[in-house]
């Protein structure tokens, strides 16, 4: 399997009252194409930072990173700008969304911007209504951004950060700021987008949402404690019937890896 | 505690406050000084009459000697003595010269465009004023003072060296003081000017020098009316012969500068008012989360609305002093184009107006303050928590759609937040548009006053060249034989036609000052007799042209004084005769004040009966007019065989009439072009940065989908573009239709009552607007690049 994102010799360092803050040391690790990776440790042990600085969002201090089969940290801020907008998804916790768009404009904004693919307005216009649909949020189309619940404008930002057909999906807490029932539809979105073979890279303090993906990084003051296999839920779900237990299941083993971190 | 709340806000959020804070201070300077200049201006050639002891009434005459007075001058004073209107007079002596009894300073040449008076500085008539605006109290002997006029005309400065030589052989030298400002003749439009010396000087000159002698009555009057018409009925012979009023109005032309200046403070207020407006509302909404939390923590409406007040007040206070400062040199710098001639009231003098108005822009962002945190009230704890937003909204904020428009994402973008949230950008919008009036209201002026189409309103025959010869003419008006005048036209005509120069017919416009009446009415216009003339050849706004010995066209300001129209009989004193004329045709002029009459070359009348007044100098008209390079070697072919005469064209002859009011609004206008721009900029900057600091999350999270700073400077860019687009053209297309209303008021009393403006396109409506508008975006986007300073992270900031 390829790589989607390659990490080598990462460090971010601070600088905050001439004092220097080792916020990253020295991160390597690879995410294969297809897999749903999800972030976790205590706060400040450097979750975002490392999420950031591999997205191309924040620049490290040293180290490579290779998205996409491209090297980044070398690029200029035009080059940056157009990795993020054509070669990667990103969904924060907060749905930031521009207040004078509707709900489809904010959607579409970064696919005309592109001119990856060359594709045709229409096709773009067309792709947006699949994914719209696909997420279930077809209805709100014409709404504004305060007119929906936050399940809905997280799944509109979903949809925003796929229209350029990122080769990867970043994601900063997607559930964080959402109620239980919300967590549990963007989730399984970002579950379904995974099975359809969308590479995913997730920050999360939620367990349930660890649980779902098919590996999981434990990063302690900047560094890499342990990693956590699990097969994949979706092939699991299909090989035994018993979805509640097999979900039980893997937050136990999860729960289980986590308290071994010290969590 | 709110102490510690206001202190918190003010030090936090340093830059909004900061932009807040500079916009307060540009209102106080603009609002302070243009208030004050305003008041200056309105009163501006009063405050000047009554600092120069102008009197109610003036009258010049020539001829005679200080042993031997004129029988004008012995009819005058017995006049004067037994009227009974009269309060009181005072007799000053005055000297007449023209250009050829002036010895420049060497390597330069002395033009002067009449006759020139040449008084003592201690006249009883009125006092005069150095540039800086200081009584001239003494002047040492061999010193003299001349108008600014001839000073920049003939580029004479302080220190140079100047004499008057007369035929008799007297030499006088003088030493420039520098210019004077003269209430009397200190304007253009009095076609005369006046030099002054010490008393000494003048002593010795009356004496020896030989040049015409005149006196100059000015008089105090109980009833000025009754007076005017007792010296009409007169009918005395003079070189001007005028009340107050009319003296004042000669100041029209810098009244025109002033004009323009008044409505560019106008302007300012108005955009000052919008700008404070926009800048609270825009600040109170910035503060939304704080409102909501204090509200969340139990705070009174009325004490969170007291808080916000004390800020706004303690601010405006800051504001308003540093303004009433910068209004004082800011006033002045804009003051400076009026008060070259005119005496205005010393604006430092007078800084109570400033202060008030800078009481008034605290008072106004106070209120507006006020006004603004009535918000507060709606404002709930749901505001802060969801960011300002509680989940309510009655109107739909996207107005245009992305989807299946084929514009670029950036350009849609700008164009949607200009629709969505167009008061935001409506102080922009009124900024441009009123900028744009400003520069192309006195843009219109000029050019109509430059055209060729001016010497229609000046009431003068299409002529090619101008002979002007001051010394000829006086010698003409002094022999008082009408022939002599034909005789020196044919001795023109015939010397170019030795020279080989096309000549059709060389003609002459003379000026006379006689009595007209109608029933009771009457009035002492300026009258044209045109020599060589065909009344035909003249402009009538009705009727027509009078041709027979008894037909008259008078202007519409004549016909309104006497009220007399088309088919009227008025009388004119035609020296001890009143004679009846049919009004034929009614005209306009911008000649004195638009007071004149027309009587065709069949009437007779001795001119030694009633000496001219003054003539225009010998009109040339061509058989045919060459191309202009063709022109210009012709004016250059000409020079020689009329040394002691200006040869030009009649469009610069009329400007040399109109006098520096072209340079004067010219430098007025680079300097509004100046302000305008810096105006335009300083608002789109402070704008930008506020928007700067409100959208630094939309930024960040445009950032963050992959949108370079090249992209969000494009879209923030486009949206000043769009709006500064629209002014401009609102301003633009509206700016002309504005000038007949404003600028033509100014023609209008000036005696042309139906201007046709002088509109240059490409100038106008291309070079202007084009200027404004790259300036004001090149401003923008040099502040738009501090985008690159807004990082990714900040999408989180609130």
């Amino acid at each position: 399997m390829a790589a989607a994102l390659q990490v080598k010799n990462l460090s971010k360092t601070y600088i905050t009252n001439k004092r220097q803050n080792n916020v990253l040391k020295n991160i390597n690790f690879t995410i294969e194409a297809g897999e749903m990776v999800a972030i976790m440790g205590p706060s400040g042990s450097g979750k975002s930072t490392l999420l950031y600085s591999v997205s191309g969002m924040d620049r490290p201090t040293a180290g490579e990173v290779m998205l996409a089969g491209k090297e980044i940290t070398s690029l200029n801020e035009k080059g940056l700008a157009q990795v993020r907008l054509n070669d990667m998804g990103f969904i924060f916790q907060q749905m930031h969304m521009l207040k004078n768009l509707s709900i489809i404009d904010n959607i579409l904004l970064p696919a005309y911007q592109s001119d990856k693919n060359h594709r045709t307005k229409q096709e773009i216009n067309a792709y947006c209504k699949e994914l719209m649909h696909k997420l279930g949020i077809s209805e709100i189309a014409e709404n504004d951004i305060t007119e929906v619940s936050g399940g809905q404008l997280q799944r509109a930002c979903i949809c925003r950060s796929l229209m350029n057909q990122p080769a990867i999906l970043f994601a900063d807490e997607p559930t964080g700021a959402l109620n239980r029932g919300a967590s549990e539809e963007v989730m399984g979105e970002l579950m379904r987008l995974n099975e359809e073979g969308t590479t995913i890279m997730l920050v999360s303090h939620d367990l349930k949402v660890a649980a779902k993906c098919s590996r999981i990084l434990y990063i302690v003051d900047g560094n890499i404690k342990g990693e956590l296999k699990l097969p994949r839920q979706g092939q699991a779900l299909k090989e035994q019937a018993d979805e509640k237990s097999i979900i039980r299941e893997r937050e136990r083993k999860v729960n289980n890896w986590l308290n071994d971190m010290g969590w | 505690m709110n102490f510690k709340i206001l202190k918190r806000d003010l030090k936090r959020k340093k830059s909004m406050n900061f932009i807040l804070l500079l916009f307060i201070l540009l209102a106080t300077t603009f609002i302070a000084s243009s208030v004050n200049n305003v008041l200056v201006i309105m009163n501006g050639t009063d405050y000047f009459m009554e600092r120069a002891g102008i009197q109610d009434y003036l009258m010049l005459t020539v001829g005679g000697s200080r042993e031997v007075p004129s029988e004008t001058d012995r009819d005058i004073e017995s006049f004067l003595k037994e009227e009974k209107q009269v309060t009181q007079y005072t007799v000053d002596e005055v000297m007449y010269f023209t250009s050829g009894e002036v010895v420049p300073p060497p390597e330069k040449k002395i033009q002067l465009d009449n006759y020139t008076m040449l008084s003592s500085f201690q006249i009883q008539q009125q006092k005069f004023f150095d540039r800086n605006n200081r009584e001239i109290k003494s002047m040492e002997k061999g010193t003299i003072y001349l108008p600014q006029k001839t000073m920049i005309a003939n580029d004479l400065n302080a220190g140079d060296t100047i004499a008057i030589h007369t035929d008799n052989g007297y030499h006088k030298t003088f030493t420039i003081n520098g210019y004077a400002k003269d209430a009397l003749m200190g304007s253009d439009m009095m076609g005369a000017q006046r030099w002054i010396i010490s008393n000494q000087d003048f002593e010795e000159m009356v004496l020896k020098s030989g040049l015409p002698y005149g006196r100059l009555y000015s008089v105090s009057c109980k009833d000025l009316e009754a007076f005017e018409q007792s010296n009409v009925d007169a009918g005395f012979s003079t070189m001007f012969n005028g009340g107050k009023a009319l003296i004042k109005m000669a100041y029209v032309m810098d009244m025109v500068v002033a004009a323009v200046l008044l409505l560019v403070s106008l302007c300012l207020v108005i955009i000052s008012v919008v700008m404070l407006h926009f800048n609270i509302v825009f600040t109170v909404n910035e503060d939304y989360k704080e409102i909501g939390i204090m509200k969340a923590i139990g705070i009174p409406e009325e004490a969170i609305r007291r808080l916000y007040l004390s800020k706004y007040f303690l601010m405006a206070m800051v504001g308003a002093v540093l303004g009433l400062f910068a209004s004082i040199p800011f006033g002045r710098m804009l003051l400076e184009q009026v008060t070259q001639r005119l005496v205005l009231q010393e604006i430092g003098g007078g800084i109570g107006v400033p202060f008030l108005t800078s009481i008034l822009v605290v008072l106004l962002v106070v209120l507006f303050g006020y006004h603004s945190t009535r918000r507060i009230k709606k404002l709930t704890p749901m505001d802060a928590i969801r960011s300002g937003n509680n989940g309510e909204r009655f109107k739909r904020k996207g107005m245009i759609k992305l989807a299946g428009s084929k514009w670029r994402a950036t350009t849609f973008l700008a164009g949607n937040d200009c629709l969505s949230e167009f008061r935001k950008y409506l102080v922009l919008l009124i900024t441009s548009a009123v900028g744009i009036w400003l520069v192309i209201m006195p843009v219109n002026t000029i050019n109509t006053l430059c055209s060729e189409q001016i010497t229609k309103w000046f009431t003068v025959t299409d002529c090619d060249i101008y002979v002007s010869n001051e010394k000829k003419i006086a010698q003409l008006i002094t022999s008082g034989d009408r022939q002599c005048f034909y005789d020196y036209l044919n001795q023109v005509e015939e010397k170019l036609k030795e020279e080989g120069i096309d000549v059709s017919k060389v003609v002459m416009e003379v000026l006379f000052r006689f009595n007209i009446r109608h029933g009771e009415d009457s009035c002492q216009p300026l009258v044209f007799q045109g020599l060589g003339t065909r009344t035909e050849d003249y402009f009538y706004d009705k009727g027509t042209a009078p041709v027979q010995e008894n037909e008259i066209a008078i202007t519409r300001i004549v016909s309104d004084k006497i009220h007399a129209d088309i088919g009227d009989t008025v009388y004119l004193t035609l020296g001890k005769e009143e004679r009846a004329f049919v009004v034929t045709a009614i005209f306009q002029s911008m000649n004195n004040m638009g007071e004149v009459i027309r009587i065709p070359e069949q009437v007779e009348f001795d001119y030694s009966d009633i000496p001219a007044a003054g003539s225009f100098g010998a009109q040339v008209i061509l058989k045919e007019r060459p191309e202009e390079e063709q022109y210009k070697k012709l004016l250059l072919q000409i020079k020689p065989l009329f040394p002691d005469a200006k040869i030009e064209s009649a469009t610069a002859y009329i400007q040399r009439q109109i006098g520096s009011i072209s340079e004067q609004l010219n430098s007025l206008k680079i300097l509004i072009l100046v302000i305008v721009i810096t105006i335009n900029i300083l608002v789109v900057v402070l704008m930008q940065k506020m928007f700067l600091i409100r959208e630094r999350r939309e930024i960040g999270m445009l950032k963050a989908i992959g949108f370079s700073n090249s992209a969000i400077i494009s879209w923030q860019t486009k949206r000043i573009m769009l709006i500064l687009f629209l002014g401009i053209v609102l301003g633009t297309v509206t700016a002309t239709p504005f000038s007949q209303i404003t600028s033509g008021q100014v023609f209008k009393m000036m005696g042309a009552s139906k201007i046709v403006f002088e509109i240059r396109p490409l100038e106008v409506y291309v070079m202007y607007p084009i200027v404004l508008f790259v300036a004001t975006v090149i401003a923008c986007v040099i502040v738009m690049l501090r985008v690159r300073k807004v990082s990714i992270q900040e999408i989180n900031v609130e």
